[in-house]
């Protein structure tokens, strides 16, 4: 009887699944596809029996273009990479690493495991990586397809946890949003023809009033002026309207392009300030400037970001009284500069806050009667800064005043590569598969860069190499345990500045603080406090985590003490080596981070230096950059193919570094 | 010195009414036209010092009567200001760049806008240098 209410419950399941307008897709754990729902059957011209159960990504059932062959071979051979998620499986040929016979010659099958490490050094598995099934993220895109009929389809990726937080799989909805897209497009048209057609009579109104008020028609009494000019407000107050109306249908549809380029804050201010001077003078106001002497480039549009100035600046002389105070407040907060704009006028009421940045909303008092505006002014603001990627909010107490803030990104942080971009990468370590997926997810939903270790000696030597920002640990796990990691970690120089988060059901905190953790959860995770802890954790060590150290190894003392100076400018900690012999043993007992090589040294030179350090395994992964005044011999290519790049005297220093950045990010 | 000659050209009698109007008080002679047609024969009979040109209009618009009046040698030198309800975006700052458009204005527009944009492009076409438009000042 239960069996048979089972099964019934079972088909009724799927009928709901199956009668959902949306498309649905759902894979099991491992990327079969367990389940495809008739309107996805529809939507993507595919019959659900030729992938149930099959190894089929999203992308190929998107009918996604695969990279080429040539990236691949680029992949496998300069990566080293055996064991790819190879994104050339089609409906017949699934994954590489399922089954050996797609890899090419003498490349073996490898575990997931191995996967995940090796592809995140790979730009192409970066790239792959939304559309592939791992790593686990939920997550929204768009794809755009042509077959059968050209749609645009929205995706909801959502992970499957039950009760217990067991990953089970993933299960996509695919939401078509070619008719909205064409409505907005169709609104776009809209709004932009008939801000056109307002301007015309507009010009004829204004241009008409201001020749009566300039006198061309005849004297006028006071009162006739009067009049007018309230005509002449009001018609100058509607074309600000339209203007902003334009501008923000502009900028949502992404027809207006950002020219984004490395700006300085500090000019920017300093021109908008100028600009309100003489009517700060006229209310006689007080203005309190702070900003830092140092203060990182942002990478903004000027003129955008200048637009936003204006109009805070504007709001905050407009609506704070004679002889009040205004202020701009500038600081460098973690890879983000925040601007604050602040004034001592009425304050905002709690309620107003929420809805502030929102279109046409408008604060109702007597003071923004009087003062127009279209009500858009803000809510450009936010749009033009959530394009910069960067925040906007407001703070504000009744009769205080209030506080303006958005923040942009700087632009080291976002420039360098995309790795960075994707944030802090952190080391998970955890023996139960379950677990540390779980706390993948989180992470990776909060933009992390997360890489595993599932046991104690696998979390050593990826810590070592790695150098993740930020290790979370777990204590029970077999052979080494957590504290004993933890330990290790912390003993070893290389490791002991990275900050350590226990993860634990064990609750010996005491043991855990005495070791050097950063902090000590309890497990079941929780989410919340957990994302706290890192990003507090973090904070405190600073963004860029530690320092990376270059040796420099040249018999030229002068070119020697030139890039040290150099580097050190640029935060590397630099080791100094003037012939073969020196720099070994400088690499033995420091192992930088990466080897400026010269070749031409006496005692050892560069090509038996590379000899020696390819053929120890401790020593071999250290990137090695050769830097030469002479054509390198043709018969050592086989050596100098050991280095990761080359750079000839006489170099410029902005080479070597960007040179030395991208091999680190690399790594 | 004669009056500087110009050609103000708009669909809309309004606006050609008050160009007119607020040109002549500063000193210029003003005519009218009010369709591309209209306007190239009106440039050929009067040779004019300087076009105001409407973008939107009916049948021709001011971009193919700009075109006309280059292929004209005749009319080719004429220096043109746009005078356009578009609003003013970076991206078509550089569609203006067509030759012989030499500066433009946004419709609504100020008249201090207006006659110090005119008095510029006239001055500056005294040198006959019919380069492009100068969008710095």
């Amino acid at each position: 009887m239960k069996l048979k209410n089972d099964l019934l419950r079972r088909k009724e399941f799927y009928a709901v699944l199956s009668s959902i307008a949306d498309g649905v897709v759902v894979t099991d754990q491992k990327g079969r596809v367990v389940h495809l729902s008739p309107s996805a059957e529809k939507m993507l011209d595919i019959k659900a029996d030729e992938v149930l159960e099959k190894y089929v990504s999203i992308s190929t059932l998107l009918r996604g273009i695969p990279p080429t062959n040539k990236n691949l071979v680029f992949c496998w051979k300069e990566k080293g990479c055996k064991q790819i998620d190879c994104p050339m499986y089609s409906l017949n040929n699934p994954r590489c690493w399922t089954i050996t016979d797609t890899c090419p010659d003498g490349i073996k099958q490898g575990t997931f495991k191995e996967k995940i490490r090796r592809c995140q050094i790979c730009k192409i598995f970066a790239k792959n990586s939304k559309i592939l099934e791992e790593p686990a993220v939920t997550l929204v895109e768009e794809i755009v397809l042509d077959q059968p009929q050209k749609k645009i389809i929205k995706i909801k990726t959502n992970p499957v946890i039950d009760e217990d937080g067991n990953f089970l799989g993933f299960v996509r909805t695919l939401h078509d949003i070619t008719l909205e897209r064409e409505m907005s497009a169709m609104k776009d048209e809209f709004v932009s023809t008939v801000s056109h057609d307002f301007r015309i009579p507009l010009t004829s109104i204004k241009g008409y009033v201001d020749l009566i008020l300039d006198g061309e028609a005849g004297e006028l009494n006071d009162m006739q002026k009067e009049f007018l000019t309230i005509v002449k407000q009001n018609g100058e107050r509607l074309i600000t309207m339209i203007n902003d109306f334009l501008d923000i249908s502009r900028i949502e549809s992404g027809k207006i392009k950002f020219e984004i380029k490395p700006e300085d804050l500090k000019s920017m201010a300093q021109e908008v300030i100028n600009t309100f001077q003489h009517l700060i003078n006229e209310k006689e106001m007080e203005l309190e400037i702070k900003i830092p002497d140092v203060l990182p480039k942002v990478l903004i549009d000027r003129n955008r970001v200048i637009q936003v100035l204006n109009n805070l600046v504007s709001n905050a002389v407009k609506y704070t009284p004679q002889k009040g105070k205004i202020g701009i407040d500038i600081k460098n907060e973690g890879g983000y500069v925040v601007v604050s704009i602040l004034d001592n006028g009425a304050g905002i009421s709690v309620k107003d806050q929420k809805k502030l940045f929102t279109k046409f909303y408008r604060v109702d008092s007597s003071l923004t009667q009087e003062t127009g505006g279209s009500g858009l002014g803000l809510s450009i603001c936010k749009t033009i800064i959530e394009r910069h990627d960067g925040k906007i909010w407001v703070e504000s107490e009744a009769e205080e005043g209030s506080v303006f803030s958005f923040s942009l990104p700087v632009a080291e942080k976002i420039g360098k590569s995309e790795l960075i971009k994707q944030g802090m990468r952190i080391l998970v370590v955890d023996d139960e598969p379950d677990i540390s997926r779980l706390i993948q997810l989180y992470l990776e939903k909060e933009g992390y860069y997360v890489i595993k270790a599932f046991d104690g000696e696998e979390a050593l030597k990826m810590a070592k190499k790695e150098r993740p920002n930020l290790i979370t640990l777990d204590i029970m796990m077999g052979k080494i345990d957590g504290f004993e990691v933890l330990k290790k970690l912390k003993e070893d120089t290389h490791t002991a500045s990275i900050p350590v988060i226990v993860l634990s059901v064990i609750l010996d905190e005491k043991r855990g603080y005495q070791l050097g953790a950063a902090d000590y959860l309890p497990k079941s995770v929780n989410k919340g406090k957990l994302i706290e802890s890192i990003s507090r954790i973090i904070r405190k060590t600073g963004q860029s985590g530690e320092k990376k150290s270059v040796l420099i190894v040249d018999d030229d003392k002068d070119i020697v003490n030139f890039i040290e100076i150099n580097l050190k400018k640029a935060d590397f900690n630099v080791l100094k080596a003037h012939d073969g012999i020196e720099a070994l043993k400088s690499i033995r007992k420091e192992m930088p981070d990466l080897v400026l090589l010269d070749i031409r040294m006496p005692k050892m030179n560069g090509y038996e230096v590379m000899e020696v350090l390819k053929n120890d395994k401790k020593l071999r992964d250290i990137p090695i950059i050769i830097m030469t005044a002479y054509d390198l011999d043709r018969e050592k290519t086989e050596v100098l193919n050991l280095a990761v790049d080359k750079v000839s005297k006489p170099f410029s220093m902005k080479m070597l570094t960007s040179k030395i950045n991208e091999t680190l990010i690399q790594r | 010195m004669d009056k500087k000659k110009i050609l103000t050209v708009d669909d809309d009698f309004n606006i050609t009414r008050l160009l007119k109007f607020k040109l002549n008080k500063e000193g210029f002679d003003v005519f009218e036209a009010h369709n591309g047609e209209e306007a190239l024969k009106t440039a050929t009979s009067l040779k004019p010092d300087l076009i105001l040109l409407d973008i939107m209009m009916p049948k021709m618009t001011g971009w193919e009567v700009n075109k006309k009046l280059r292929e004209d040698s005749k009319l080719k030198n004429i220096p043109v200001i746009m005078v356009t309800a578009v609003s003013q975006l970076n991206e078509q700052l550089k569609s203006l760049k067509a030759e012989g458009v030499r500066d433009y204005i946004t419709k609504p527009f100020n008249f201090s806008e207006l006659i110090n944009t005119v008095n510029r492009v006239l001055s500056q076409t005294k040198d006959n240098s019919l380069s492009s438009l100068n969008l710095d000042s």
